[in-house]
């Protein structure tokens, strides 16, 4: 039994929707709403006492490392292998990952959240908002969300992120130079991750990210956007968040 | 043919040492004096543009970041098997070489800066150590640099370090009480990770690792201690126990 708790097919909760797609892996999806702080209700804290989202639960055994999880279903599973052979290639494999989870992410999110996600957020019930951030277990996704909901980032956090985020574009572009894959020849988690992360940069980053600037992302995206599973997995999604993968889509299309 | 590139067997680098030392790896070592700022000087930084050691070059393919090269080690060498590598055994490994990192090598470092480094570099010629810092070419690492110069962290900083560090112990020392080793019966990656940043702190923070609180840690880091391989890499030191460098930045989400 394969339960997969998860949010939109976005960031961290698309990780494992691909994974297992990917693999043809058979799970129940149980839509947890980020938005409306349903990672923080009791039921899900006995399971995830983080409060984090995704959570996967196979047969009792919980995860809920999102980019690590990956690991755990190809190794688990029948189905295509979603790492490569090679030792060298698997350190690529994690070190472009934990690039993206670490430095470019963050930043992305921080942008994404401070002129998107928090507006939309701002929407609810100021008082019955605050009483939903006030329980929140872990004291540093506490701030996290404080900071985020009421958008309190500095102009120089909002700087350096755009800073990382441009940067990052550059290291990502250079990073496709030697193989199709940013692991190596073959499609592996790391690219799974990735795209969680940027697929929706040449609308987001459109300045940035476009068939002049970054051929190479724009192409390895179109390669990715290509994949039966990857189709699939924007099924999952509830909201507008989803839809921008098809304006994408219309890029991708026209260029080259 | 392997080449490390690492500073003093502490933290990061001990990570890499060790497990090298552990499986009986040869290779052959090249001394980076972070405090003399040679991660950053060019030759480094043609290596590794983001400053940062340990660096592992394995026949010409370079690879980087402390726990990612011990997770590479062990796939790559896989006698004496320093994991189980099973799903669920593999992902917890995978898990608390995140854990690791995210509690103990910033906050470590943090706490080690302030309370030991920070008192020694007062004595250096201050002009000359902030014109190097200037020059680090790479902007977070410069800015990790700048704030440990500039007379060291703030209370909040030096708190959220003491807070993880606590948190950290706190499960390292539940898990020890119920096995010999954190992953089980078998010394692991995670012991090795977990060690190198654990085996400052009795001498760093006394009041929370000692024989009366942490009595599981203890006996954990001393078992550890006498390992061969342990003895050989603590004995690659070149200054005292007591080096601390500015670590891996606290994340930026709060």
């Amino acid at each position: 039994m394969l339960d997969l708790y998860h949010w939109e097919p976005n960031a961290n909760s698309g990780k494992p929707i691909i994974a297992c797609l990917e693999k043809g892996v058979e799970f129940t999806s149980h839509y947890t709403d980020l938005l409306n702080f349903d990672q923080h209700e009791p039921e899900y804290l006995k399971m995830n006492p983080n409060g984090t989202i995704p959570t996967l639960v196979h047969d009792g055994y919980v995860l809920t490392e999102s980019s690590q999880m990956g690991e755990y279903i190809d190794a688990e599973f029948a189905g295509p292998p979603l790492r490569p052979e090679d030792p060298y290639l698997r350190w690529r494999m994690r070190y472009w990952t934990k690039y993206f989870d670490n430095f470019f992410g963050p930043s992305l999110s921080m942008i994404g959240w401070s002129i998107f996600v928090g507006p939309m957020v701002r929407q609810k019930d100021p008082k019955e908002l605050q009483r939903k951030i006030d329980r929140i277990p872990l004291k540093e996704r506490r701030v996290a969300w404080e900071t985020a909901v009421y958008n309190k980032f500095t102009e120089e956090q909002l700087a350096e992120s755009t800073r990382r985020v441009q940067e990052g574009i550059g290291v990502f572009e250079k990073g496709l130079a030697d193989y199709p894959y940013i692991a190596g020849p073959e499609y592996s988690l790391a690219d799974i991750n990735i795209f969680c992360m940027t697929y929706s940069l040449p609308t987001m980053q459109e300045e940035h990210v476009n068939w002049e600037k970054t051929p190479k992302i724009m192409d390895w995206l179109r390669r990715i956007y290509g994949r039966p599973a990857v189709d699939k997995t924007f099924d999952y999604g509830q909201t507008q968040l989803a839809e921008r993968a098809q304006e994408v889509r219309e890029k991708l299309k026209a260029g080259n | 043919m392997l080449e490390l590139y690492h500073w003093e067997p502490n933290a990061e680098s001990a990570k890499v040492m060790l497990c090298l030392k552990e499986k009986g790896v040869e290779f052959k070592s090249h001394y980076v004096n972070i405090l003399e700022l040679e991660q950053y000087s060019k030759d480094f930084l043609a290596i590794n543009p983001a400053g940062q050691v340990p660096v592992l070059v394995h026949d010409g393919k370079i690879l980087t970041d402390s726990t990612l090269i011990t997770e590479y080690i062990e796939e790559a060498f896989p006698e004496p098997v320093l994991a189980p590598h099973d799903g669920k055994g593999w992902y917890e490994t995978l898990c608390w070489g995140k854990y690791v990192e995210y509690n103990l090598d910033t906050s470590v470092s943090t706490l080690g800066w302030h309370q030991v480094m920070a008192p020694k570099m007062a004595g250096q010629d201050q002009d000359k150590l902030r014109k190097k810092v200037a020059a680090i070419p790479v902007p977070e690492r410069k800015a990790a640099w700048e704030a440990a110069v500039s007379g060291g962290y703030g209370e909040e900083q030096l708190e959220n370090s003491r807070r993880k560090i606590g948190l950290a112990v706190k499960r390292i020392e539940e898990t020890l009480a119920g096995s010999a080793w954190l992953m089980g019966n078998a010394y692991t990656i995670v012991d090795i990770d977990a060690f190198s940043l654990l085996c400052t702190l009795p001498r760093l923070l006394p009041d929370t690792v000692n024989a009366g609180d942490t009595p599981g840690i203890m006996a954990w880091l001393q078992r550890i201690n006498e390992r061969p391989a342990v003895q050989e890499t603590l004995a690659m030191r070149k200054t005292g126990e007591n080096a601390y460098a500015p670590g891996p930045e606290h994340s930026r989400w709060g």
